[in-house]
């Protein structure tokens, strides 16, 4: 089933920063939602998660399902290292073995008892990506998660990202149209 | 020898120095005074306390106090802490603690020692005392901490659906333990201090708090130093173990985080 978002509003105050919006994602696929910033790209985002509410309007197609996020910051535990991060989220089938390969996938080796707050800022996107994607959502919401990596990495990232989501809804945040380009993503622009 | 080592020797000389500064001072007005009654000399009160510790009745009356004090510290922290993750669960609780709370605090120790008496027996008096100045603190402080933990990494937790014990380790914990240590460096004074009082005013029999009314009344004023020296020793040791376990815990739990916090009265 298909995510719409349907005649949503939201203010805050005074301010109205979605003004009913009509948006759909589709199932199985990545979408990629652009719009200059302050159009409330991350406010969808925080909507879908359920982190917020909409002043009107209705969502479908979240109900029942489980999501998986990068946010707008990286929101990790900062005196863990990476693995005890990943791990937090992911069950408890999943062994380390299994985080290393991930983490190496994205360019991750020095990681063992580094608290993540030594790590650079393309370094610590990387590791709430992983968080992300290993975290087994059936939604995936991912708000700029580019942030902060240089283009190689970034090719390396997307590559990743595609292969791991592949027949997932995926739900990238960006700027760039050649992000939507390379993730082969559909376009959504908030106007 | 390296940096580290001679640093670490310079700052116990200067301690001494300290000491034996402060010792020379008592020294001297001792000896201008000259009346052993109003200030006996460091000497004598060593002295004095030398004599007590050949003396069973000294050990059992440190045994006394010390059970006690320390049972109504562990019952403080217990019930603080209790308290205050149920008042931060539900609100309707805060709203019903925190008068109480305020009125702990703001009682002058002496008129609750007074009312506890007419309550409890003696014996007991010390544990209730000690308990009521430990509580409020830890409330206050386990509260804050739990309201320092930060929402974004709590938003973080419910997208992700982590269950409540990775949550309380993650978040939680972390968010707390500098509010618990500053909670306890100040309850581990105030117990042993309000506790004495406690024993002073009740007198329960075998207790450190008779045996220095007992010195008051007789005028001994060489042990009523020694005592007060007994109280401040066990207080310092009591709150050395309380920090050493916390530290092994905080460094298990959350990493660097038992340091530089003041603590909080409840608001």
């Amino acid at each position: 089933m298909d995510i719409r978002l349907i005649n949503l509003t939201k203010r805050f105050g005074d301010k109205t920063v979605l003004d009913n919006v009509n948006i759909s994602f589709a199932e199985g696929r990545i979408s990629c939602l652009m719009g200059p910033s302050g159009r409330g790209k991350t406010t969808v985002a925080n909507l879908l998660m359920g982190l917020i509410k909409p002043d009107s309007g209705t969502i479908e197609g979240c109900r029942g399902k489980t999501i998986a996020a990068v946010f707008q910051e990286d929101r990790l535990i900062e005196h863990w290292d990476a693995e005890k991060n990943i791990r937090l989220v992911c069950d408890k089938s999943v062994d380390s073995e299994q985080i290393r390969e991930e983490l190496q996938k994205v360019g991750i080796n020095d990681y063992k008892s580094k608290a993540v707050v030594s790590f650079s800022g393309g370094m610590r996107r990387r590791v709430a990506l992983v968080r992300a994607l290993m975290a087994r959502g059936d939604i995936i919401i991912l708000d700029e998660p580019f942030k902060g990596l240089d283009d190689a990495v970034k090719m390396q990232v997307i590559e990743y990202l595609k292969t791991k989501t592949r027949g997932k809804t995926v739900i990238v945040i960006t700027h760039d149209r050649t992000d939507a380009a390379l993730l082969n993503a559909d376009l959504i622009t908030l106007e | 020898m390296n940096k580290p080592h001679i640093k670490r020797i310079r700052s116990y000389s200067e301690r001494l120095l300290v000491v034996f500064f402060w010792l020379l001072v008592w020294e001297l007005i001792s000896r201008r005074i000259k009346q052993v009654i109003i200030l006996p000399s460091p000497l004598m009160v060593a002295d004095a306390l030398l004599q007590l510790c050949q003396t069973s009745g000294f050990w059992k009356a440190i045994l006394f106090s010390s059970l006690r004090i320390i049972g109504g510290f562990g019952l403080g922290l217990t019930i603080g802490t209790m308290l205050a993750v149920t008042a931060y669960n539900f609100n309707i609780i805060k709203l019903l603690i925190t008068p109480l709370m305020k009125l702990a605090q703001a009682m002058p120790v002496a008129s609750f020692i007074i009312l506890a008496l007419i309550w409890i027996k003696s014996k007991n008096l010390s544990v209730l005392t000690s308990f009521m100045m430990v509580m409020p603190i830890v409330y206050a402080n386990i509260y804050q901490g739990l309201a320092s933990a930060d929402e974004k990494l709590l938003q973080m937790a419910r997208v992700f659906r982590i269950g409540r014990w990775r949550r309380v380790k993650a978040i939680y914990l972390p968010a707390i333990v500098p509010h618990f240590v500053a909670a306890i460096s100040v309850g581990v004074g105030l117990c042993w201090k309000a506790g004495i009082a406690a024993e002073v005013i009740g007198i329960p029999s075998g207790s450190i708090g008779q045996r220095l009314y007992e010195a008051k009344i007789y005028l001994m004023t060489k042990e009523l130093f020694a005592w007060t020296a007994v109280i401040i020793i066990i207080s310092i040791i009591f709150e050395r173990i309380v920090m050493l376990l916390l530290n092994l815990v905080s460094k298990k739990g959350s990493k660097g985080a038992a340091n530089g916090h003041t603590a909080n009265q409840p608001d």
